[in-house]
């Protein structure tokens, strides 16, 4: 699976096999691949299932036995039939069939589909739509097929892609704190800003340290502890909250639970006793500006991003006039998503770190237009140098923005510490993190066991078996058909004797065979091939005309005709029927 | 039907047998005779009569005795022609009902069509040729009306479902339909190969006589091409018993006295794959619809499924005895 055009794309190769007893293929001439799928919401993923229905026309590819003009391949595959449906309602379609026209043949073939997308990603299920791309085909042998297409879904909101942009400049951000609510509001300072700020808090210590009694010291502040990676959570971040709430000046995770590593700050006494002393804002500043990390920068991927260190300058100059110091490099961790909870819990500290009313409105300011900033600084306009020493380069430079803030007035480094957090840029779910599931079962056809070619037809040797001529020589040899049917004329009469004795017949002195006999066409059911004929003339007797009259045209003795017309007299009548023998 | 008023007495008397009492049945006559009690047919075609006798007693002559043969007359004739049509007097077996021979007695039955076939084919029947024209033609436009019937249907007005239904048996029986006809048609038997035999061959044709298998009826036989009575016979055998090993048995029992060549394998297979029944039931579905336009009730289509539902136990039986022809030709 791969992301192209903002679209989930699935390359399909599907292969198919026709089995042996329908005809291969010649020629392909419509290929026809259709998504019929369904979407199923469930309270976790969308489901999209279904199937892609392949329909292919294809000439048949004709073997020898075809050419020989029968009529289909095999008597096997002839007698395949598409199967009757039962279900009323139900549509005739088949998943496969083949015609046996002498036309062309169709193919029809069905692919499963069944995939699921993280319901979080899908914002609306009916917008989510499937189309196939680039489908192409590949014959490899007259019964083997392969298809190739791509199944792209769309509708997926997709997060994390390079293309796609993490914020635009006309998106408009929602402020979670007005400035004026609170003191924990944190500008949202750049690193250098930020350092100038601690700068400035040091020295601000330093100067009440001098004006303390002697004997009074404050607690050296604990070392940090090893900052975590980049994108692990902050784990002190709750435990110094709570501490927070109750004993503030006690709690020692609460002197310096993000501050930066002492390299960072060579003044021993960090801007926690300027918070004390100065109020909730200073600490709460320190604190955000520690966090003052990645989520302001977007997706700040290792390595290559840069934010150009100008234009963090122009943000602080807004502040403070000179920028002497570049961004020195930092120990401080990005701020990642866990840092999100602790900064929120401290933007319900209302009371021991109460702003001072007059800046908050400007610190709000700064904070937006520090935003801003950062949005530019995202977009790669500014250049910020990231320490090689961390994992990421996601590095702030804490000590410049610390030095920024102490060079200002204290009042003046509120950080809309919302802000900080407003501005985490939402981090995109990478496409490897999506729970996507993809399912394609492929029905290919196996081969059927190939049938053997059928033998090459030889010469076709009639041997008739049961032919006429056969039984009839095995007849001839019968004696019992030797008696029926040997003698023509004596089997042919007793047939027709036996056909033709009926009641109401005309009496058999007058001959047996009447002109209604002798005209019939079906009186020869017997007739025996090998019977002898012989040769006799038919004479019409006419009006008036007498049996010695004909003996003596045809120069046969009266007798003769007599005997082979049987007749017991001379009488003759008119219309009678005589033979007369050669 | 009405039946002609005929004085039977001239050609009772023809007989030896003295005459008790006539009774006359569905397509007989039960003659009660002194002599036991006798089947009096009439034959309206006398031609077929002969033709009929010629074969019964060739198989008789042959050895193959379990075949109904007509009683002789007083003079010695096998049967009476009087006014144009034919008169045949046979033995009246009672407690004989209809059978279907099944694995014990496939063999024998395969045997005795085999011997019927060969006596049928020594008789020369002038009209082989155009029984076989005559039987591509009826199975032609049946297929083309059926065709189109289903356009017909397609635009008739009907309730969704049942149209649908309805609809959906088409293709399925126009392919049936068409690939019978086109077999038909292309059958590759020399004309001089082709014999005469009955269309229908069924259960009626057979009893158990005395625990031997009995060939009866063939008295008002339509004829067709040989092998057409065949393929009646093994549908129903298969429908009945639903054994592949009955059907091997009775063509095993055939092809000893008359082997089936290829081709006469494909003209028996173009014979089953109609689907007689189907269409016959689903016609009588459509035509009330094609003049009303009114659907009909749920029992018309369950006869319809139940139709169905045989057929494919037909083609079942059709791929079997392909494999079979097939396997000859491999042989051969």
């Amino acid at each position: 699976m791969s992301v192209q055009d903002e679209m989930l794309s699935f390359p399909i190769r599907e292969t198919i096999f026709l089995s042996s007893d329908k005809p291969g293929i010649e020629e392909i001439k419509e290929l026809e691949l259709l998504p019929i799928v369904n979407l199923m919401e469930t309270p976790h993923d969308v489901q999209i299932t279904g199937s892609l229905q392949l329909t292919a026309t294809y000439a048949p590819k004709k073997d020898a036995s075809q050419e020989t003009g029968n009529g289909s391949d095999t008597l096997v595959s002839a007698m395949k039939f598409s199967p009757f449906e039962f279900n009323q309602g139900g549509s005739p379609e088949r998943e496969e069939g083949v015609s046996y026209d002498s036309g062309d043949v169709e193919l029809l073939h069905r692919i499963p589909l069944n995939i699921s997308l993280p319901i979080e990603k899908v914002r609306n299920a009916e917008n989510v739509y499937g189309i196939i791309d680039s489908l192409d085909f590949e014959l490899k042998s007259a019964n083997h097929l392969l298809v190739i297409a791509d199944l792209k879904i769309g509708g997926v909101q997709l997060n994390n892609q390079p293309q796609q942009k993490v914020e635009e400049p006309q998106e408009s951000w929602e402020f979670v704190h007005v400035a004026n609510q609170d003191n924990h509001l944190l500008q949202d300072d750049s690193i250098e800003e930020l350092e100038r700020k601690l700068a400035a808090l040091e020295q601000e210590v330093d100067r009440y340290e001098q004006q303390q009694e002697p004997g009074f010291h404050l607690p050296p502040v604990p070392k940090l502890p090893q900052a975590p990676s980049p994108f692990s959570g902050y784990p002190f971040a709750q435990q110094s909250h709570r501490q927070e709430q109750e004993d503030p000046y006690n709690n020692p995770l609460l002197n310096f639970p993000y501050a930066p590593s002492q390299k960072q700050f060579p003044s021993s006494n960090p801007p926690f006793e300027l918070a004390r002393q100065q109020g909730e804002q200073d600490y709460t500043d320190y604190r955000a500006a520690s966090f003052d990390l990645q989520p302001q920068y977007g997706d700040l991927s290792p390595s290559n991003q840069q934010i150009p260190y100008a234009d963090a300058a122009r943000y602080m100059n807004q502040k403070q006039e000179n920028v002497e110091e570049p961004l020195a490099t930092g120990a401080y961790k990005p701020q990642t998503e866990a840092y999100q909870p602790q900064t929120e819990a401290y933007q319900t500290q209302p009371e021991a770190f109460k702003p001072v009313e007059a800046r908050e409105t400007e610190l709000a300011e700064e904070a937006s237009q520090a935003v801003a900033n950062q949005a530019e600084l995202v977009r790669g306009e500014s250049h910020v140098h990231f320490s090689p020493d961390f994992e990421s380069s996601n590095i702030i430079d804490f000590q410049s923005a610390y030095d920024s803030r102490q060079s200002e007035d204290t009042h003046e480094s509120h950080v809309d510490e919302s802000h900080a957090h407003g501005a985490v840029v939402r981090e995109g779910i990478d496409v490897e993190g999506l729970d996507i599931t993809v399912e394609t079962h492929a029905e290919a056809e196996l081969p059927a066991a190939p049938t053997p070619a059928p033998a090459p037809e030889k010469e076709k040797m009639k041997v008739a078996i049961s032919s006429k001529g056969v039984s009839e020589k095995q007849e001839a040899l019968n004696i019992t058909s030797l008696l029926t049917n040997t003698r023509p004329t004596q089997g042919q009469r007793s047939e027709r004797g036996e056909g033709q004795e009926s009641i109401g017949h005309r009496d058999s002195s007058d001959g047996y065979r009447s002109s209604t006999d002798a005209v019939s066409g079906l009186t020869s059911f017997v007739r025996d091939n090998s019977e002898r004929f012989s040769k006799l003339r038919m004479c019409i007797i006419q009006r008036e005309e007498t049996l010695e009259l004909i003996a003596q045209r045809y120069d046969l003795p009266i007798s003769r005709i007599r005997e082979v017309n049987n007749l017991s007299s001379e009488q003759i009548k008119e219309g009678q029927v005589l033979y007369i023998p050669r | 039907m009405t039946r002609e008023h005929m004085d039977l007495t001239p050609i009772c008397q023809r007989y030896k047998a003295r005459v008790i009492r006539i009774i006359p049945q569905e397509d007989y006559y039960l003659v009660e005779t002194n002599r036991g009690p006798k089947e009096l047919r009439v034959w309206p075609r006398v031609d077929v009569m002969r033709w009929s006798y010629a074969w019964r007693e060739q198989m008789a002559r042959q050895g193959f005795r379990n075949v109904e043969r007509f009683i002789r007359t007083r003079d010695a004739k096998p049967y009476v022609v009087s006014g144009k049509k034919g008169y045949t007097m046979t033995d009246h077996l009672r407690k004989v009902g209809p059978y279907t021979p099944g694995m014990e007695h496939a063999h024998y039955a395969g045997q005795m069509i085999a011997k019927m076939h060969q006596a049928q084919s020594s008789q020369s029947f002038p009209v082989a040729s155009d029984l076989l024209k005559r039987e591509q033609s009826l199975a032609v436009e049946e297929a083309k009306r059926a065709r189109h019937v289903f356009e017909h249907i397609s635009e008739t007005p009907l309730k969704g479902e049942q149209r649908h239904f309805i609809a959906s048996m088409f293709p399925p029986l126009l392919e049936r339909m068409e690939r019978s006809a086109e077999l038909i048609s292309t059958t590759l038997i020399p004309e001089e190969y082709l014999a005469v035999s009955h269309r229908e061959m069924g259960r009626e044709n057979w009893g158990l006589v005395e625990d031997q298998l009995f060939l009866r009826g063939f008295y008002r036989p339509t004829l067709s091409i040989q092998h057409r009575d065949t393929a009646t016979l093994l549908r129903q055998i298969y429908m009945d018993t639903q054994n592949l090993s009955s059907v091997d048995a009775f063509l095993d029992g055939y092809e000893e006295n008359k082997p089936l060549s290829y081709d006469e394998y494909r003209l028996l297979l173009a014979f089953m794959a109609y689907p007689q029944e189907v269409w016959r039931q689903i016609e009588n579905i459509v035509h009330p619809i094609t003049l009303t336009g009114e659907a009909q009730d749920e029992s018309a289509l369950v006869q319809v499924e139940q139709a169905i539902r045989r057929q494919q136990l037909i083609d079942e039986l059709l791929q079997h005895i392909a494999q079979r022809a097939e396997r000859g030709r491999r042989l051969s």
